[in-house]
């Protein structure tokens, strides 16, 4: 127990550091101090609006994002017991990225500013409800992979068909590097639309702990220890859709956040799924934030994306990963 | 006082019954063994009088919410799964959630249950070993241990003891026939007619979803029912340790 409260509190402090780098890296180079006391005692001028309208917002929605993910990819790899199980295999995320993409290609964002995030949010409402007719109330994990994998492959493929037939070779560049996820320009506009969604689904994947770690002995098992299989499914099903849909419909499609998080930290917390919850939402929080940093700093001038690099450090991550749990299981 | 009632339970599979109008009881110091041959229907009747399968009929169990049920009865089935490489201790706590365990801190109460199942079980020095690094045996008693902390008036065990050495095998015996002592009550499914004959002290006979006999292990377990039902014949005897059975061969091949 002691060990997972030194966990927890090395997390938040973690994610408390990252948030105040995040805050004081950007193209306008201001010192920190002066940047951080335009952000808290504030005035009219330029530096206070780039600290309190830039920064900020793109330091909390990192937050919000990757505590999403990493939440989400936990609580997605508890229920189905296994650990290559990831926030979009139900498919939400690649269905709102197909809204975004439509909203973008009609011109829909164009004429408003959230018509994007909104139309994402959209997909993800459209999926989950397929999702549930698909496989039904009822039925085992398989159904639901099943379903999610349908899902996920139709909303691929109507994406791909939309930039197909493009016409307009902006909207297309626009809807690719929208795709390739990032969390640039983006304002409290969208910290607003994603948050109650975010909160929502804390709300509901949290309390699944103890019915997750009950899963560890098989559903007959959970299901005569008391926990109630139907109810944990549609929690679980409707909060990594809140979330997911509103961390894609804000920063695009951000990937192996939610793969690679739980894995680091699986054998911090004993390997016990409940535990694991919290501690992937900090450490899906901290991986985003740095990440988000890193793009900036990497190559400043170039608009490097949040997604592009995650993926290209989350890969090769997984592979150790693979690979240790490999040499633990010979 | 019943512990549990079953009044003509039927579970279906498609339009067949797997169980088909089941009626019995169990009261408070009984170790019942369930015995038939595979597809009798034996796991379908404990997963149906726990309501884990919708079934027809009633079943005391199935009637209680799952929280109340948890309580009351405990469940160990055949399948030995243990998704996640979590320490033998935290599984066996996991035996403590409908009590609460994990919502709060372990109560003392919580502490010695684990403790006393993980003795019960010979477990004692593998308190912080990884469950799934462990062999299939001592998996399987991990599990049983599980079970046994919930503490519950009833156990239904589904082949606890398949795959576990002879003297493993004694050992979950006598820990059943310990609960029973206890005014505990354990229903055991298994394959093992000596066991079942010389540690349950009733044995319920099962045969394509319909029960067959119910009663005294050396009623139920006749040569002609032996013949009809399993197929086989059998040397037994009563010896000064209890009835003493052994297969020996097919019925069809009997002299």
């Amino acid at each position: 127990m002691t060990r997972y409260l030194w966990l927890m509190i090395g997390l938040s402090i973690l994610v408390a550091l990252l948030f105040v780098a995040s805050l004081l890296v950007g193209p306008a180079k201001i010192p920190p101090l002066i940047s951080l006391s335009a952000l808290i005692g504030g005035d009219a001028g330029p530096l206070t609006l780039v600290m309190r309208e830039i920064r900020l917002p793109r330091a909390l929605l990192g937050i919000m994002v990757g505590a999403s993910l990493g939440l989400c990819g936990a609580a997605m790899q508890g229920y189905l017991r296994n650990p290559l199980a990831e926030p979009g295999l139900i498919g939400v995320s690649g269905s709102a990225a197909l809204g975004a993409v439509i909203a973008i290609q009609t011109g829909l964002t164009a004429a408003f500013a959230l018509a994007l995030p909104l139309a994402a949010l959209a997909g993800a409402a459209t999926s989950v409800a397929l999702l549930f007719v698909l496989a039904g109330p009822r039925g085992g994990s398989l159904t639901l992979i099943l379903a999610g994998i349908a899902i996920s492959a139709l909303a691929g493929a109507f994406t791909a068909l939309v930039l197909n037939l493009s016409p307009n070779p902006f909207a297309t560049t626009e809807i690719v590097f929208w795709m390739m996820g990032s969390l640039a320009d983006r304002s409290f506009l969208h910290v607003a639309l994603a948050l109650p969604f975010i909160v929502l689904g804390m709300a509901l994947l949290l309390p699944l702990a103890r019915g997750l770690d009950t899963l560890t002995l098989g559903e007959d098992a959970a299901a005569a220890l008391g926990t109630h299989l139907l109810r944990l499914r549609l929690m679980l099903i409707s909060g990594v859709a809140a979330m997911v849909g509103a961390a894609t419909a804000v920063a695009g499609t951000v990937g192996f956040v939610g793969l690679v998080v739980p894995h680091l930290l699986r054998r911090a917390v004993g390997a016990q799924p409940g535990k694991l919850l919290a501690a992937s939402a900090l450490g899906g929080a901290a991986m985003v934030l740095a990440a988000d940093i890193a793009v900036r700093l990497i190559l400043p001038g170039r608009d490097l994306k949040l997604g592009v690099l995650t993926a290209i450090v989350g890969a090769p991550l997984f592979l150790h990963l693979v690979y240790r749990t490999r040499r633990d299981q010979g | 006082m019943t512990l549990l009632a079953l009044e003509g339970l039927t579970v279906l599979r498609g339009e067949i019954p797997v169980v088909d109008t089941v009626s019995l009881s169990i009261v408070p110091g009984e170790v019942m063994g369930l015995i038939g041959p595979n597809g009798a229907g034996k796991t379908t009747l404990m997963r149906g009088a726990l309501g884990l399968l919708p079934h027809r009929g009633r079943s005391t169990l199935s009637a209680l919410t799952s929280g109340q049920r948890a309580r009351i009865a405990a469940w160990l089935p055949q399948a030995r799964e243990i998704a996640w490489p979590v320490s033998v201790e935290t599984l066996v706590t996991l035996g403590r959630v409908p009590y609460g365990a994990g919502r709060m801190a372990l109560s003392p109460q919580d502490v010695r249950a684990v403790s006393a199942a993980l003795d019960q079980m010979d477990l004692g020095s593998f308190r912080q070993r990884i469950a799934t690094r462990l062999s299939g045996g001592e998996q399987a008693r991990v599990l049983l241990a599980r079970a046994l902390a919930q503490e519950t008036p009833l156990l239904l065990a589904d082949e606890p003891i398949a795959g576990l050495d002879p003297a493993h095998q004694i050992t979950t015996m006598e820990v059943f026939k310990g609960l029973a002592c206890d005014g505990r009550s354990v229903v055991v499914s298994l394959h093992d007619l000596g066991l079942a004959a010389r540690f349950c002290t009733r044995l319920v006979l099962m045969d394509k979803g319909k029960l067959v006999a119910d009663g005294l292990p050396g009623d139920v377990l006749s040569p002609d029912r032996l013949a009809g039902v399993f197929g086989i014949t059998a040397w037994q005897a009563e010896t000064p340790e209890g009835l003493v059975i052994q297969p020996t061969s097919l019925s069809g091949s009997a002299p």
